[in-house]
């Protein structure tokens, strides 16, 4: 191509762009871009960020872990090891926040668990592009060429993009953003390490229905549009849970996924006169549907899956009429001196952060990952064999966790053995007060130890 | 039919007909003027909202913020049109089409990254400045938002159908709409003509968002779903055609979608809009004069060879 074809040579030769314009031209678009890029600063959400272990906060005292988590020192801990992990998470698109304060949890564990005389987990970020699944595939196949032998993983390993990755290297890998879901149990090497939702919060649900909204008789179901496969297993289970407790299915309406216009939706389940609406929706879904729920007429009582500060923001005071049921990691009251450690911890590191249960799953699970390195260097055993951290993993599967326990000591998380999904696994029902979550009852899976709260 | 639920989805298909239609009525004006196939609209749309909320954050009041977010989208349009179409026209008019298409998407897709970058992809409110509340009519919901987003939204489609009609500027866009080169002849400047398509159709896509951000949230993909109900309504109103009927056709798109709810769950919503777009697609070429009892008489003798 000649100079004669490119149309800036040819406006600046033609006269009507001189080169004095140019210049000034292009000082004016310098100072315009400097005022945009000053406007922009201070921005209150740094979680979209290329994960880094720098904060903006100093490092907490961690030293009572020790007595708490009962943490051996020295060879035993791992001290002088350095161990690959790697954590593929939603980096960038639309799913981007998660990934962000998924990796701000990691981060906080690493610096912690070195703090604590353990070894040098080098995490290796791989962007998972919120559920791409040539992006999850690609992912574990690179992790799985560079020989790394663990991973954490999120919306359940890329909605099963990533396990056959996973078992061909043989890379233990815990998720513990999407769990594993029903569809993604028994899978070799992958276990998930929080409840199934709503599935699993099904029993202590409904018992605390019967026992607190005597006027809920009839339950409609709301889920995302997923593969039948993803919803028949909850609908079965739904309607167990509501037989047993006398309560009528209505039937299931499904929500699109990731709109904010829930119109016709809402159209729909007017109609329906159900008592109470069962939300199987996520992300921000929950907040654009109560915020339009509030005004269509609709008086059903709503039990949600899932709670998010971004869609608390987007609902606003409507959220004062959500409830919501499963492994919530409450920041404002946690259940258990190591859960409490964790929050103060991550304010302290990220003080322009709000902590969420994501961060949380992460963090707890990056000490999985160390407790599971400790049991195969007791054996005196390769930390970088998949085959001996699965057999590490299964060989014991309860561990310490953030959620439950009590005041004196940290809770406790079990994993299937068979199901590679939580056995054990602390959930309660959170209603909203004054715009912030408070727990109405607390269960475990299958709906034990119920309990009523305040 | 339930009676009840009609109604609601008929005015549920109001209120987002509405929305559909101004969309449309935007993206046509562009295409229909400069035959630039915009995907960026939606980036404009983003920008548009993003720089409301953040003016309004830094404490400038709601109308002027308001005002703020369409200049930047209108100027960013004019930006993309003059620094990224225009030089693409000039240096390879042939392949212009595609290099243009290809070059919005990459638009949207680096505006999307650059706006999470900065701002992060949290959802950012957009204060109504009113106390939003719920009405209704008989027994169909909406809310004080909705009405006024239907009012301003048909306002801004009348206001580019009288600008188009009877100002000066107006007709010289028309002029070259019809022939570019006559325009050119008579002295009309095409390339000032496309920066002003560019941000009339802008601003217009601006409005549609600061009134989503308000009734929802804004977003940095929040433009993507906008564009491509834009693209489908200016698609099924006709390429040229005025804003009166780009409007009335997205009113009909946002009506069927909703009346859609009477007979499909929500999540075929989509679908309806794709499937007017087919048989729209299936039909044209049989409206060129070919009448159904020629197409039956085509069939069977089709059927006898």
């Amino acid at each position: 191509m000649g100079h004669e074809d490119n149309y800036w040579i040819r406006r600046m030769g033609s006269g009507r762009l001189t080169r004095r314009r140019f210049v000034g031209g292009a000082a004016l678009l310098g100072v315009g871009g400097a005022g945009l890029a000053l406007v922009g600063c201070g921005d209150d959400d740094s979680t979209s960020k290329t994960p880094t272990a720098a904060g903006g906060g100093g490092a907490t005292d961690v030293s009572s872990l020790k007595k708490l988590l009962d943490l051996p020192t020295g060879a035993a801990a791992g001290e002088g090891l350095t161990i690959n992990v790697g954590a593929v998470l939603a980096l960038s698109e639309s799913g981007s926040y998660y990934g962000g304060i998924m990796s701000k949890g990691i981060d906080l564990a690493v610096e912690q668990i070195k703090a604590l005389g353990g070894p040098t987990f080098k995490i290796t970020y791989k962007d998972h592009k919120s559920g791409n699944a040539e992006a999850g595939a690609a992912a574990a196949r690179e992790l799985g060429i560079a020989k790394t032998p663990l991973c954490l993983a999120s919306y359940g390993a890329d909605i099963g993009s990533m396990l056959a990755g996973i078992e061909q290297y043989k890379m233990l890998t815990l998720d513990g953003g999407g769990g594993t879901g029903t569809a993604f149990q028994k899978k070799p090497y992958f276990y998930g390490t929080r409840a199934i939702t709503p599935d699993d919060t099904f029993p202590g649900v409904y018992q605390y229905v019967t026992a607190k909204l005597p006027n809920v008789k009839k339950v409609q179901l709301v889920y995302w549009d997923l593969p039948e496969e993803l919803i028949n297993p909850s609908v079965e289970l739904l309607k167990a849970a509501l037989a047993k407790n006398k309560l009528e299915y209505l039937g299931l309406e499904k929500a699109p996924i990731g709109t904010n216009d829930f119109s016709t939706l809402l159209a729909r389940l007017k109609q329906k006169n159900a008592d109470m609406l069962h939300m199987a929706v996520y992300g921000l879904d929950p907040g654009f549907l109560m915020k339009q729920l509030d005004t269509s007429g609709i008086n059903a009582v709503v039990m949600g899956s899932e709670f998010t500060p971004d869609a608390a923001k987007v609902a606003g005071a409507s959220y004062n009429k959500y409830m919501f049921a499963y492994d919530f990691f409450d920041i404002d009251a946690p259940s258990n001196p190591w859960g409490k450690l964790f929050v103060d911890s991550f304010k302290k590191k990220y003080p322009d952060v709000v902590p969420d249960f994501y961060a949380a799953n992460f963090y707890e699970n990056m000490f999985t990952t160390w407790e599971i390195v400790r049991r195969v260097i007791a054996k005196k055993g390769d930390v970088n064999s998949g085959d001996q951290l699965n057999a590490a993993l299964q060989e014991k599967t309860v561990f310490p966790s953030v959620y439950g326990g009590d005041s004196a000591k940290a809770g406790v998380i079990a994993i299937d053995k068979d199901t590679h999904t939580v056995s054990k696994r602390s959930m309660g029902v959170f209603k909203i007060k004054d715009g912030k979550p408070a727990m109405a009852a607390s269960f475990d899976i299958g709906g034990a130890d119920f309990k009523l709260v305040g | 039919m339930d009676w009840t639920l009609f109604q609601q989805l008929f005015v549920n298909g109001i209120i987002t007909g509405s929305r559909y239609g101004a969309l449309g009525v935007g993206f046509g004006l562009i295409l229909g003027v400069t035959g630039r196939f915009h995907f960026a609209y939606s980036i404009s749309y983003v920008v548009t909202a993003y720089a409301a909320i953040i003016a309004a954050d830094h404490g400038v009041p709601l109308l002027p913020a308001l005002v703020v977010g369409l200049a930047a989208g209108a100027v960013l349009a004019m930006l993309i049109e003059g620094f990224v179409y225009r030089p693409l026209q000039s240096s390879a008019p042939t392949m212009a089409l595609l290099a243009i298409f290809i070059s919005s998407l990459g638009l949207v897709i680096v505006g999307q990254n650059l706006i999470r970058l900065e701002w992060g992809s949290r959802s950012k409110l957009l204060d109504t400045g009113f106390t939003v509340e719920g009405l209704s009519i008989g027994e169909s919901t909406f809310t004080s938002l909705d009405v006024v987003m239907v009012c301003v939204l048909w306002a801004v489609i009348l206001g580019v159908w009288a600008l188009i009609r009877f100002t000066q500027p107006g007709k010289m866009i028309s002029a070259v709409r019809v022939n570019p080169e006559m325009a050119r002849v008579v002295g009309i400047d095409s390339g000032r003509v496309y920066l002003a398509v560019f941000a009339i159709g802008s601003t217009v896509a601006g409005v549609v968002a600061l009134l989503s951000a308000m009734k929802y949230a804004a977003l940095p993909d929040m433009g993507g779903q906008p564009t491509f109900l834009a693209f489908v309504v200016a698609f099924l109103a006709g390429v040229g055609a005025g804003p009166l009927r780009a409007g009335l056709t997205g009113l009909v798109v946002g009506m069927a979608e909703s009346l859609s709810g009477l007979w499909l769950s929500s999540q075929w919503s989509p679908v309806v809009v794709f499937s007017l777009l087919f048989l729209y697609v299936a039909v044209k070429p049989l409206s060129l004069g070919v009448t159904l009892p020629t197409i039956a008489r085509r069939l069977r003798t089709a059927g006898a060879r």
